[in-house]
């Protein structure tokens, strides 16, 4: 228990200290992460905590170095990837939370018991959190668990006699620790190196989820912040694995409970660091958070799985769906969601398969970056079409746009405002019958930058782009001509006119 | 685009729907020209459901406003927001034209 909690802190103190390259600098509490459980157990069964000791310090080396390569993978975490992970992270917490809520028995009968403490727990949080207003929100937790603590109290879920022994050790005490003699077995290996890649795509989507809470204008992750952000988490693991415990990770649910209650300062992550080491040396208060009563933690965590399923769903629906992108999607939500619901596919595989191959967000994730990579094949990233200078074609260009922002998985707001300023060209072209022949648009996508070019022979597009006077509006019908370059100079963040092989050409580039 | 059109007690609603275009302008001009036309010179222009306006429909806005005050009538814009009110904010035409946030409003202010 001690050794956990050391462990846990430091992962907590590196991920929100953020110096020297390492920590995401977010608020990302670290807790011992249940995907490592099987091969550990699978470790010490063989060769003692000594040898699933050792593995532990292997897999956090590996996730480490993992994290160097991070910021050039870019391509494998768009936005929907990261969001039908972070949406299975939440989908896979129901199936843990609601027995727990419900109080339900091996034999399926619910607890009314447990249900109240999960009601009184669950409503005072919601009702605190959505309500009033000033700080008493970011407390709603904390409120919401004391009324759950006191609930199983009067209903006798807890026992009044075991919360007074939290002090039979005393108040204080020096942590007794015992390091683990450190072994190493080739056998282990790759079972250890895919549990830690799982973990770190687990944090990978912990840490996205930090940044979008943090970013009001979230568009796409930061690779950079990521990157060091799994570097704290490879740490975390390998002083774990010093420690002889079970390895680390961002816990998800913390980061909901942060996203939920607006406390999201990563002071609050040092502060949590250090009380983690001071329960270290109290005793009481790692006992007093051992025996929290089971239906307050069920409606902890689904108030927490809540906020990640409606966080990855807005992920996912930030960019623009064509066929590829539904199956991968899609695809990838059904494979996470056989896994919870036909578990004993998987019985009989060797137990460092099924540490991967029981976690619905460790198939949904693997599934989508895997199927994102495979989709990419045939997408072009340029892309062309060529119509005759008149105003009933401008419907293809629309269909263009709608298409071509679809197979890239672009930002739906960033093509709109491409369609909008497109149309405004060609109908100022056509409608002043610039154009003597047909017209190219030409656009070329990458996940930072749209830039199309639309070309013509002809007369030159009046570029004027002084916004008119209302009175020159009303009296002067001319004046009503400076708009279309007016808009399109609003629509996109760089425009530039010139001539080129006797071509007219207007280039436009968006950010993305 | 589709237009609709309710007489109201004191003024006739013209709710339009879908993209005023180049392409769809003309139609919106010429429905215009006929309520007007026909007498319906106090008109609210019902923009609830209008999810893209160009520049060429802006001039059709114009084209019927100026056509609309030659004949001593009164127009004005309810539910305008969005992109559309982006628009118009850019183009200047908020400040030429009276909006109201909704058509019950702008029905009031006519009355």
């Amino acid at each position: 228990m001690t050794a956990s909690i050391l462990a846990m802190a430091a992962g907590t103190f590196l991920q929100c200290l953020a110096r020297s390259g390492i920590g995401s600098g977010y608020l990302g509490v670290h807790i011992n992460n249940p995907v490592y459980l099987p091969v550990s157990i699978q470790a010490a069964s063989i060769g003692g905590i000594g040898l699933a000791g050792g593995m532990t310090v292997i897999a956090g080396i590996f996730s480490a170095i993992f994290s160097r390569f991070l910021p050039h993978l870019r391509h494998l975490f768009p936005a929907e990837v990261c969001g039908v992970g972070i949406l299975m992270l939440g989908i896979s917490m129901v199936g843990s939370a609601v027995p727990r809520l419900l109080g339900l028995t091996s034999a399926g009968h619910v607890d009314p018991n447990s249900v109240a403490v999960a009601v009184v727990t669950l409503t005072l949080i919601v009702a605190l959190s959505i309500w009033p207003t000033g700080h008493i929100r970011l407390y709603s937790v904390l409120i919401g668990l004391a009324g759950g603590y006191g609930t199983a109290l009067c209903l006798d879920i807890i026992d009044p006699v075991s919360l007074r022994s939290v002090m039979d050790s005393g108040f204080l005490a020096l942590p007794a620790i015992t390091l683990p003699e450190w072994k190493f077995q080739w056998a282990l290996l790759i079972p250890f190196l895919m549990t830690a890649l799982v973990s770190s795509l687990d944090s990978v989507a912990g840490i996205v989820t930090c940044q979008k809470i943090n970013q009001s204008e979230w568009v796409r992750p930061d690779m950079g912040s990521l990157g060091r952000g799994i570097l704290a988490d490879g740490v975390g693991v390998a002083v774990a694995g010093v420690l002889g415990t079970l390895g680390t990770g961002v816990s998800s649910a913390h980061i909901a409970l942060s996203s939920a209650t607006g406390a999201t300062a990563r002071r609050i992550g040092l502060v949590t660091a250090m009380l983690l080491l001071a329960t270290a040396f109290v005793p009481p208060v790692a006992k007093l958070l051992s025996r929290m009563p089971v239906p307050v933690i069920g409606a902890v965590l689904v108030y927490a799985a809540v906020f990640l399923i409606t966080s990855g769903m807005g992920l996912i629906t930030s960019r623009m769906m064509d066929n590829r992108r539904v199956f991968m999607v899609g695809g990838s939500i059904v494979a996470g969601l056989s896994v919870m619901q036909f578990s004993g596919l998987i019985t009989h595989s060797p137990d460092w398969f099924c540490s991967i191959a029981r976690s619905p967000f460790a198939v949904a994730s693997i599934c989508a970056i895997t199927l994102n990579l495979l989709f990419r094949i045939g997408t072009a990233r340029n892309a062309t079409i060529c119509i005759e200078p008149q105003l009933i074609n401008i419907l293809e260009v629309r269909n263009f746009f709608e298409n071509s922002g679809g197979s890239w998985g672009a930002r739906r707001q960033v093509i709109q405002r491409a369609d909008a300023a497109v149309n405004e060209l060609l109908e100022t072209v056509i409608l002043m019958e610039l154009a003597s022949g047909t017209i190219d648009i030409r656009a070329r996508f990458d996940e930072y930058n749209l830039d199309v070019v639309v070309l013509y022979s002809g007369l030159a597009f009046p570029a004027l782009d002084q916004r008119p006077s209302p009175e020159q509006l009303l009296e002067d019908d001319d004046a009503v001509m400076r708009l279309p370059a007016l808009l399109i100079r609003q629509y996109a963040d760089r425009v530039n006119v010139d001539t080129v092989n006797h071509q007219q050409r207007v280039s436009l580039h968006f950010e993305h | 685009m589709e237009i609709r059109t309710k007489k109201e007690a004191h003024a006739t609603v013209v709710a339009i729907t879908g993209r005023l275009d180049a392409v769809t302008a003309p139609e919106y001009e010429k429905k215009m020209q006929e309520l007007i036309g026909g007498g319906d010179i106090r008109l609210v222009v019902d923009f609830e459901a209008l999810e893209y306006i160009s520049s060429a429909g802006l001039r059709g806005l114009l084209v019927t406003a100026k056509l609309l005050k030659a004949k001593g009538g009164h127009v004005r814009f309810a539910n305008v927001a969005g992109t559309v009110k982006e628009v118009f904010d850019i183009s200047g035409f908020g400040s030429i034209f009276q909006m109201d946030a909704t058509v019950a409003g702008a029905l009031a202010a006519l009355s």
